[in-house]
């Protein structure tokens, strides 16, 4: 759900972040990795980043495996269309059908063509993965 | 404060404001900072409890400047417009209570109303390296 409250980017920049965000919630592998460099980089607060589609791929696939579903509601997003900011709601149905929400932002920075080069995602996530870890148990 | 913001950032009205809030934070003065709020403004840390009005937005500020004894702000990004914008900082913090530097990258988000005052401000970063420097500090406390 696209609900920027306000924005400074454009129609077509706010359209990658809904078309992020739909794949992102998909839990499609292959089509998550499609929008990343080889050389990307990922990183969460101040945690080791992951480098590279390789290392993404396994690191998305136990992502996924930690919940049932995820759906998501843009706040804001700012930038343009190589560099840009997305602050979102995710909230997360777990494997014990209880669901959580998390408010986090990231920031993206794309190459020439349009794929991400590296993103940074800030916010608080311990409080609902422990959840999945319990419900995991 | 370090503004080190590349091609593609925030306007300089824009940044000169973001300088001067961060430049505010870094004199640790509460009333200072309070004073760039509005009454009502709120603020909210990743997906806590947000805290209403001047009163609860001094009370964080106080206990804040109590937990670090030197905080600078390095700026990498900051994009929006000068009500509205977004800063992605690095923060270097000493601990007032062992002396000790940790930097915590992290994202605010800034809306002002028509007098520049903050009506909300929105803080996303992650805080385990920090939550560690504390419990190491504490550790060292003779019992």
């Amino acid at each position: 759900m696209a609900n920027p409250a306000t924005t400074t980017i454009n129609d077509a920049s706010n359209a990658w972040h809904v078309r992020f965000n739909d794949t992102l919630v998909a839990r499609d592998v292959d089509q998550y990795l499609a929008l990343f460099r080889d050389d990307c980089t990922l990183q969460i607060n101040n945690a080791i980043p992951t480098y590279s589609k390789l290392a993404l791929r396994a690191a998305y696939r136990r992502h996924v495996a930690s919940f049932r579903a995820k759906s998501y509601e843009i706040i804001d997003v700012f930038g343009d269309g190589q560099k840009s900011s997305c602050e979102v709601l995710y909230t997360f149905t777990c494997h014990d059908g209880s669901t959580e929400g998390v408010q986090c932002s990231y920031v993206v920075d794309l190459d020439e063509a349009g794929l991400i080069r590296s993103i940074r995602i800030y916010g608080n996530g311990a409080r609902v993965f422990k959840a999945f870890m319990h419900a995991n148990d | 404060m370090i503004l080190n913001l590349r091609i593609k950032q925030i306007s300089p009205a824009g940044a000169d404001w973001l300088s001067h809030y961060l430049s505010t934070v870094e004199a640790r003065d509460p009333e200072s900072v309070i004073s760039l709020f509005r009454d009502n403004a709120i603020v909210q840390i990743n997906d806590g409890v947000p805290v209403q009005s001047h009163t609860a937005v001094r009370g964080l500020f106080q206990r804040y400047f109590a937990n670090f004894e030197h905080v600078e702000h390095e700026v990498l990004n900051a994009y929006g417009s000068e009500t509205e914008l977004v800063a992605e900082t690095l923060c270097h913090y000493t601990l007032a209570s062992s002396g000790k530097r940790i930097t915590l990258p992290g994202v605010t988000i800034y809306e002002r109303d028509d007098d520049g005052l903050i009506i909300s401000m929105r803080i996303y970063m992650g805080f385990v390296g920090m939550f560690e420097a504390f419990d190491a500090a504490a550790a060292t406390v003779p019992a």
